[in-house]
């Protein structure tokens, strides 16, 4: 586990991000952030350990998943209801995804696996209701912008990654 | 009730087990949603949530019963989060960021030579805490627990210990009084760190009564006990979490535990009494975080 002492803008080192759109956000922002010495601190550099990206991420998916189901119940539902049960749908079927067997050892971790699944049922939902009438398409067209967004910040990361802070700091063993 | 139903108790080893298979399996951008779905679920534990809330009636009297039941969501929120951070941490080795917050007293602590008292409470994660500490700090520390109530929850916890601690953290479980203080007081004569959470008093154990919000409750005579007859300081030391993965580790002044009398307990009482008053401060100002999910205080008594 590396970790940075003291430096409260390490706070903003890329390698901190898993997604490249939030890398490269975070890059501009170490960049503009000032040098000082925060005593006591201690950074971990850990690909997922910010709360802006977790808590950002789970938002769009939780909205825009409760979107895509609201759409095709608010038809048949008053629309209280249907955002109701649009939403504990979501969260449930999210659940299953963490929690659904997975292949192989289940005493292995499988994070990889079920953030794929994950983001592969918000692609295919974007495409689908990015052809559908009405303001749905507008919420499939964003997700779908978002994608293709964080897929170009993707390419210039791996352009630039020579040039971006590697989370240079210590190593810890706990 | 048979064995296997006992599993899935509020202590049960089913939520421990499902825990380690969440934290193997959930996605980090989905840990809001998760964390938020455990403490609704948590939340339906009537005595947990009975004890939060009459806790909160005492640390924020004239509260609305509504408001504290929101408070008691945010007391679980704020638990489901800290047990998920120490299962990561076992699991993948995965450190939180740490802010040290009276770092005179962590470094007066670091450089005390000879053995010394941690005292602390149950906020935060009292695990990461100690794995974290021993990380950074090249004194060796021996970590008191309580055991778990459930047979196969406690051999459950002890296996994970086992796979996890480092070397220079040892993991003692109080369940033997007079053995475990034997040995504490040899590692603090050995110049270790014992680390003993000291607001909540387990069946067997001594205490000494103290007012605390108002009501009186009993705090644990042991490890003001075990100061005065190993003769070190002890170091109140907070684990408080600041927001996702992200904690402060808040050093305090030391307490000494002076032998005056013939009389032990009010020798004690002075002791106990500052630890009780530091504790009741870090409690006012982080009760989110006071993972006491039994009332303190006797109602028919307060």
């Amino acid at each position: 586990m590396r970790v940075v002492r003291d430096r409260p803008e390490a706070r903003w080192l890329p390698s901190r991000f898993r997604f490249a759109a939030f890398k490269l956000a975070a890059w501009m922002l170490y960049r503009a952030a000032p040098r000082r010495r925060q005593p006591g601190l201690v950074v971990a550099i850990d690909r997922d350990q910010t709360a802006v990206e977790s808590y950002s991420m789970a938002i769009v998916i939780v909205t825009a998943g409760t979107l895509f189901a609201f759409d095709p119940l608010q038809r048949y539902l008053a629309w209280p209801l249907a955002a109701t049960i649009a939403f504990i749908s979501v969260v449930i079927f999210l659940h299953v995804i963490i929690t659904f067997p997975p292949i192989g050892a289940w005493q292995n971790s499988h994070i990889e696996l079920k953030s794929f699944v994950t983001i592969f049922f918000l692609a295919a939902a974007a495409i689908h209701f990015a052809t559908a009438d009405g303001w749905i398409r507008y919420v499939a067209w964003l997700i779908l912008a978002a994608m293709s967004l964080n897929a170009a910040a993707a390419i210039v990361v791996r352009l630039a990654k020579s040039r971006m802070p590697a989370g240079d700091g210590e190593e810890i063993n706990p | 009730m048979t064995r296997w139903a006992k599993r899935f108790l509020i202590r049960g080893v089913f939520w421990r087990e499902l825990l380690r298979y969440s934290v193997l399996n959930c996605p980090p951008f989905l840990e809001p949603v998760a964390i938020a779905a455990s403490s609704f679920v948590i939340l339906l534990w009537g005595p947990g949530r009975r004890g939060v809330m009459r806790n909160l009636a005492a640390i924020k009297p004239r509260s609305w019963a509504v408001t504290n039941f929101l408070r008691t969501y945010r007391v679980f929120w704020n638990f489901a989060w800290t047990i998920t951070d120490t299962v990561r941490f076992k699991e993948f080795r995965t450190s939180p960021d740490w802010e040290f917050v009276g770092l005179e007293h962590w470094n007066a602590l670091q450089a005390h030579p000879g053995g010394a008292i941690i005292i602390t409470a149950h906020m935060g994660s009292y695990d990461l805490g100690a794995h974290v500490f021993a990380a950074v700090s090249d004194r060796r520390i021996v970590m008191v627990r309580a055991p778990e109530s459930d047979p196969d929850t406690q051999e459950f916890e002890s296996r994970r210990h086992e796979v996890s601690a480092a070397d220079s953290l040892r993991i003692d479980f109080n369940i033997k009084s007079t053995d475990l203080a034997i040995e504490l007081l040899h590692a603090l004569e050995a110049g270790h760190l014992v680390a003993i959470q000291g607001d909540r008093v387990t069946p067997g154990i001594g205490s000494v009564p103290v007012d605390f919000f108002g009501k009186t409750t009993a705090i644990p005579a042991g490890p003001f006990a075990l100061a005065m007859a190993s003769r070190v300081p002890i170091y109140p030391l907070f684990i408080i979490r600041k927001g996702r993965r992200s904690y402060a580790l808040q050093a305090c002044p030391p307490i000494l535990v002076e032998r005056r009398s013939r009389n032990r307990d009010e020798d004690l009482r002075p002791a106990v009494q500052a630890w009780a008053r530091q504790l009741e401060e870090i409690v006012r100002n982080h009760w989110q975080q006071w993972f006491t999910f039994e009332a303190f205080y006797d109602e028919a008594a307060a």
